[in-house]
């Protein structure tokens, strides 16, 4: 994955234009709206092949322990997946033997924050947003799940695609019975 | 049979029937019960602490629950270890807020209090102008835990001086534990940061769960298993359409642990999308384990699907690779955390694969830990009412259908799908719920191996 371009900044990140950050932020509002209907054929085609889609654990930890928590991938993660392992996730809800998934969770994702920089790539973008994921389930099972994202999207043509997300949970102790939720 | 709150504490003996595999399902909800188990199951029992992978250097250490108290355990220049009631013997404070990390002395934000990682008062301020020198350092040390003992790498700690050492707790459990903690002569490890969830659920449903509960696998994760499962695992199949009772083992009777295991020598690795590196690890150790372990336990366990359970709160699937405990926090709640296991001998990029594959499986956001929450906390849920609660529900699939088998410890009934642990599981609940004492609780290892037998299983 060296050939794309990095999550991390490595200086101070260059603004895209208007139109850009424009596109691209209509993109991720796009990308929510698929994951709220469970439209997740049409969301799987915004991932690029060479997707890896990170969201890593977080253990409370004193200031002065410089241990790394979110970038290292040898650690503990809820979802360290390539696009094959997210097809997968996908296909236990095609199986139709999900009983968990029925009824079905209803979820709302709310966007913000979203700033767009140019990379090393000339095709490739860095994207920052904040998440609001809400989850209701049942008759009175919900909670919300609040993070940062950093993305990188590349241009195929006219659209773009997801070819790096790391997000970001605040939860130690997770305070819901699972995470069967897209960010 | 209708009993109220006070009369059940009484009447423990009434609560639980293991000959027909019946549970009152007051157990799952109810208060009292629950103040109880604090008292003589967390109270008494060697409960999981920490692996020793997980704070290898002097000053490391790990914040942990026996049953709702916050323990520290710390590894100590000797590079023995010991564990602490996390709260400041000032006024209380919690002292150590971090879940792992490494530290000289533990001092309290309160008032600044600073104790030494062998539990000692090393530091007051203001001894001396506010004390006016008169306090006795040496009587407010840290609580220490009762017992603090390892067996491979396995960390306990245990409340109760009465206890039987943790090597006879453990008894013929042993034999399962070893095919993991000594199947390869690096030994064990824990991997990775710690998944910890809410669940609502009582905390004995999970353990249920995995103890024997071989029957949810093939309806509950049907959709699970169609998405991941590589392998055929002997004994289960996908919608619970046949069974195979020649599969696998349903092992109890032996001190309230309990085993299943597949014995195929490689099922473990069944729901991993690419299990050929593992396959081969496997392959190419398997004579190395053989001659450590015996041909029983070589060929047929190690690498198999097999779950282990040490009662009351400590799960662990070898293969799977996953390992767990549960923290009870109420009767209708628990902290589930859970680790990945590895043996230290695996090639790096095997350890890899293992954490990764906990995401897809049983890690927080793995396909099947979604089946299971949903459904044991609608099983506590359904046992509030106040009809429900006064309803039974049974264990009761192929009552009276185990026995010895060649080879192995405990008690046995053929295949993985049977209620058999699950009634052990209850029983020994029973025995330490009915106990007022460590004296009263009852030993056993069913049909025990000899250790020549051992030797040449
Ligand atoms: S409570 Fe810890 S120093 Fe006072
Ligand atoms: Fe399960």
């Amino acid at each position: 994955m060296t050939d794309t371009a990095t999550l991390e900044r490595t200086c101070e990140g260059t603004t895209a234009s208007l139109e850009l950050t424009h596109a691209l932020t209509q993109t991720l509002y796009r990308e929510a709206r698929l994951l709220d209907d469970e439209h997740y054929k049409a969301w799987a085609s915004m991932l690029a092949e060479d997707l890896h889609y990170h969201m890593p654990g977080i253990e409370t930890r004193y200031r002065r322990d410089k241990t790394e928590q979110v970038t290292d991938l040898t650690r503990m993660a809820y979802y360290n997946d390539s696009k094959p392992e997210i097809l997968k996730r996908l296909s236990r809800l095609e199986t139709g033997t999900a009983w968990s998934e029925d009824p079905a969770t209803r979820y709302t994702h709310i966007i913000t924050n979203v700033e767009v920089e140019l990379t090393e790539k000339a095709d490739e973008f860095r994207v920052y947003s904040n998440f609001y994921a809400y989850r209701n389930r049942n008759e009175r099972d919900e909670d919300s799940l609040i993070g940062n994202r950093i993305d990188i999207w590349r241009q195929v043509g006219n659209s773009f695609q997801l070819v790096k997300r790391r997000a970001i949970l605040k939860h130690n102790v997770m305070l819901s019975k699972n995470l069967n939720i897209y960010v | 049979m209708l009993l109220g709150e006070d009369e059940m504490n009484d009447n423990i003996a009434d609560l639980v029937d293991s000959r027909t595999g019946r549970q009152s399902r007051s157990i799952y909800a109810s208060e009292d019960i629950y103040r109880q188990e604090l008292e003589r199951i967390f109270g008494r029992c060697w409960l999981f602490l920490v692996h020793t992978s997980q704070i290898p250097k002097p000053g490391d250490y790990f914040r942990t629950f026996m049953g709702e108290d916050d323990v520290i355990v710390i590894r100590q220049k000797d590079g023995s270890i010991k564990a602490f009631l996390n709260s400041c013997t000032h006024r209380g404070n919690r002292i150590c807020r971090a879940d792992r990390g490494n530290a000289r002395a533990f001092t309290c934000n309160y008032h600044g209090w600073s104790f030494s990682p062998d539990g000692a008062l090393a530091g007051v301020p203001l001894e001396n102008e506010a004390y006016f020198g008169e306090l006795d350092r040496t009587k407010f040390g840290l609580i220490p835990v009762t017992k603090v003992a390892e067996y491979k790498g396995l960390v306990f700690g245990c409340w109760d001086a009465n206890s039987p050492s943790l090597d006879d707790y453990l008894g013929d459990a042993k034999f399962f534990l070893d095919v993991w903690l000594d199947a390869m002569p690096g030994g064990s490890a824990l991997l990775g940061e710690t998944q910890k969830m809410v669940l609502g659920t009582n905390w004995k449903l999970p353990v249920e769960n995995v103890c024997g509960d071989g029957y949810h696998l093939g309806w509950a994760h049907a959709g699970a298993m169609a998405a991941v499962q590589s392998m055929d695992l002997t004994g289960l199949s996908v919608g619970n359409s046949g069974v195979d009772l020649d599969g696998g083992l349903s092992v109890a009777g032996m001190n309230g642990h309990m085993v299943l295991s597949a014995l195929d020598g490689v099922s473990g690795y069944a729901f991993y999308p690419d299990p050929k590196p593992i396959l081969e690890y496997l392959e190419a150790n398997r004579q190395t384990v053989i001659d450590r372990l015996g041909e029983v336990r070589g060929r047929q366990v190690w690498g198999a699907q097999v779950n282990i359970t040490i009662f009351p709160n400590l799960q662990l699937l070898p293969g799977l690779n996953w390992f767990r405990v549960y923290h009870p926090k109420g009767p209708t709640q628990i902290e589930q955390w859970t680790w990945a296991m590895a043996e230290n001998d695996m090639p790096e990029a095997v350890k890899a694969q293992i954490l990764e594959n906990q995401c897809l499986t049983f890690g927080l956001a793995g396909l099947f830990d979604n089946d299971d929450g949903d459904n044991l906390t609608a099983c506590t849920e359904q046992s509030r009412g106040w009809r429900t609660a006064q309803m039974d529900v049974y264990t009761n699939m192929a009552l009276g259908r185990s026995g010895k088998r060649e080879g192995f410890p405990g008690d046995i009934a053929s295949g993985l799908v049977s209620e058999h642990n699950q009634r052990y599981f209850y029983r020994r609940w029973q025995e330490h719920m009915m106990a007022e004492t460590w004296a009263e609780v009852p030993t056993y290892n069913i049909n025990s191996l000899t250790d020549e037998e051992a030797e040449h299983a």
